[in-house]
């Protein structure tokens, strides 16, 4: 009985309540409609204001801000080193440059390589230095003009106690001593600086930095010679060009390479190897390649015309295995870029190489038009016609890298390194991380 | 809770609220009362639910999400996805400076279904007992009212 009155009670009250619950009804109703007219509003100015870059946006962006400037230190960087050679030998240096960079993570900039005599360092007899794998890491001066005027260290965009010790006790030579106070680094410097070595005096108040040499300056190559000493992590050098504020230190490291047997791109898709790079590692090794282009393409370090031989797989020491994640770049301190925007056609058929693991020589249209092999136009139209079937070995991401490469991409247009980025590096992270292969540190994913 | 989490709440505010009248509808008595109020939120829900969509749509272009990812934060309001950091800050992004009045309206808009909520009896214990008591079996649960509160 209870039961029954209860219910009919609130029927009855449920009643009185028509008009309230009506307007609240109404009220939210009202609500969307002011949540759909911010939503309206807003999407109409970001289509005025849209800016050339505005479809990579959002998380892809922030992802790949770092990569997008880094080719601007390598570039530094290069020039900086190519400076700094003082030798009769600089045509025979050349440096391995690991696709899969481990420290760019962050806003760190930082550059990993090593750095050899010459490529096969046995063929040269008496050489004069091993291989010296060095970590190259950025920082900035707050100078108020260049020279001899002194230079505030703005802050040390690294620094840890391993490599303060580490420099004051085991480098090369005394340019530089590093304290820390509480937060404060302090740095003390007498720091050697090319490509020009003026007089000037050494001051050595904390925190100002002199650029003065010490000794007579005799190069990179001296300076290599010096190291082979140098405890690891050691702080050997110092590259400053006296003009912008930005400088590089240079820090022994451990390589990531196997300098042994190595095999060129090229010579492991024409089955020249008789060791095979199977689909995960082609994948990997096609997302590293596509950020290593994205980091130094325009720069130096990058020869673009030449990148299936110029990219190296060393092989494991008991030779059955090709290190895939050893991948590196072979460069030269004598090559002048050409950017051009042949170079993504060139790229997008690399890729498709990677893809089907054999070259675009081998493509079946080719068997009777050989003579049409080294014809620009014709491997392009062969490689727009082999891009079809992408999406059956490398999917809808692939297919989207690819012919982005092939067909919409061009220096010319601005911001695209950033659409670069979200058109090609993007989707190479994603089949990557759908075939569960592990990234490498350099991989934005991790960033 | 300031952001876009709280439109999760709001999206599991209205089949709570449906649940319940839809149980009510089951009450012969109660059927002419309810019937309208059931047919008016649905309406709403679905609105509500295209209105979310076309907030979160732009971010499968930029890879925060993709279009399986939507669905089920739209499927499913309880999920982590709205308190994921990436999705509020692209959200917030997206929204501008509207982000501020956007969230505020949502914010309105949880007070006012938490109100009809208590108009609709939907919270009285007492009430929600003697349903559960009474004879009538309904296909539909009335779920807990504690999820639209917390």
């Amino acid at each position: 009985m209870n039961e029954r009155f209860l219910l009919e009670l609130n029927r009855v009250s449920y009643t009185f309540t028509q008009f309230k619950r009506g307007a609240l009804i109404e009220e939210i109703e009202e609500g969307i409609r002011r949540l759909d007219k911010f939503l309206s509003l807003q999407d109409g100015i970001l289509r005025h204001a849209s800016t050339p870059s505005s479809s990579a946006r959002g998380k892809d962006r922030r992802k790949y801000t770092n990569l997008t400037v880094f080719w601007k230190h390598a570039d530094r960087i290069f020039r900086l080193m190519h400076s700094a050679w003082r030798c009769n030998c600089v045509p025979l240096h050349c440096v391995y440059i690991p696709v899969h960079q481990t420290t760019t993570i962050g806003p760190r900039i930082c550059l990993e390589l090593l750095l050899k005599y010459s490529k096969d360092n046995k063929a040269v007899q008496s050489c004069p230095w091993r291989p010296i794998p060095l970590s190259i890491d950025h920082f900035e001066l707050l100078a108020s003009a260049a020279g001899t005027t002194p230079a505030k260290l703005k802050r040390a965009i690294r620094f840890d106690q391993a490599h303060a010790g580490a420099s004051a006790t085991g480098g090369v030579d005394d340019a530089l001593v590093t304290t820390s106070a509480g937060n404060t680094v302090q740095l003390r410097c007498t720091a050697m600086t090319f490509p020009e070595a003026s007089p000037g005096t050494s001051d050595s108040s904390l925190g100002v930095v002199h650029t003065v040499p010490t000794a007579p300056d005799q190069g990179l190559c001296h300076l290599a010679v010096k190291s082979q000493s140098a405890v690891l992590g050691s702080h050997i050098h110092t590259l400053s060009d006296n003009v912008t504020n930005d400088a590089y230190r240079l820090f022994t490291a451990t390589t990531a390479i196997n300098d042994g047997l190595i095999y060129s791109l090229a010579d492991i898709l024409k089955g020249k190897c008789t060791l095979n790079l199977y689909h995960g590692p082609r994948l990997s090794i096609a997302h590293a390649i596509a950020v290593s282009f994205l980091q130094f393409y325009t720069t130096p370090w990058l020869n673009e015309s030449e990148m299936t031989t110029s990219i190296c797989v060393p092989v494991s020491a008991d030779g059955k295995r090709l290190l895939h994640e050893q991948a590196f770049v072979s460069s030269h301190f004598h090559h002048d870029p050409d950017p051009d925007d042949r170079v993504f056609a060139l790229f997008g058929i690399l890729l498709l190489e990677l893809c089907y693991n054999k070259p675009l020589e081998d493509h079946h249209l080719f068997k009777t038009r050989p003579e049409s092999k080294t014809d620009s136009l014709v491997r392009s139209a062969v490689a727009t016609e082999w891009a079809k079937d992408v999406e059956y070995q490398w999917g809808e991401e692939g297919a989207r890298a690819i012919g982005w490469c092939l067909h919409n991409a061009s220096t010319r247009k601005e911001g695209w390194r950033m659409k670069f980025a979200t058109n090609v590096v993007e989707p190479l992270r994603i089949l990557c991380d759908q075939a569960g292969l592990k990234q490498s540190g350099s991989s934005p994913a991790c960033i | 809770m300031s952001g876009i989490e709280v439109a999760g709440l709001v999206l599991g505010g209205f089949p709570l609220l449906i649940s319940a009248l839809e149980y009510l509808v089951k009450l012969r008595k109660f059927r002419r009362e309810y019937q309208k109020d059931l047919n008016r939120l649905r309406d709403i829900q679905l609105v509500y639910r295209e209105s979310m969509r076309t907030l979160l749509a732009p971010l499968q272009y930029d890879g925060t999400l993709d279009t399986t990812q939507i669905e089920l934060l739209l499927n499913d309001p309880s999920s982590q996805g709205w308190n994921d950091l990436d999705v509020q800050d692209e959200v917030s992004r997206r929204l501008g400076n509207f982000k501020d009045s956007y969230f505020h309206g949502l914010q309105e808009m949880r007070h006012t279904i938490l109100n009809l909520a208590k108009v609709s009896k939907v919270d009285e214990a007492r009430f929600q007992a003697s349903l559960h008591t009474s004879k009538v079996r309904s296909i539909c649960t009335v779920p807990s009212y504690y999820a639209l509160t917390h």
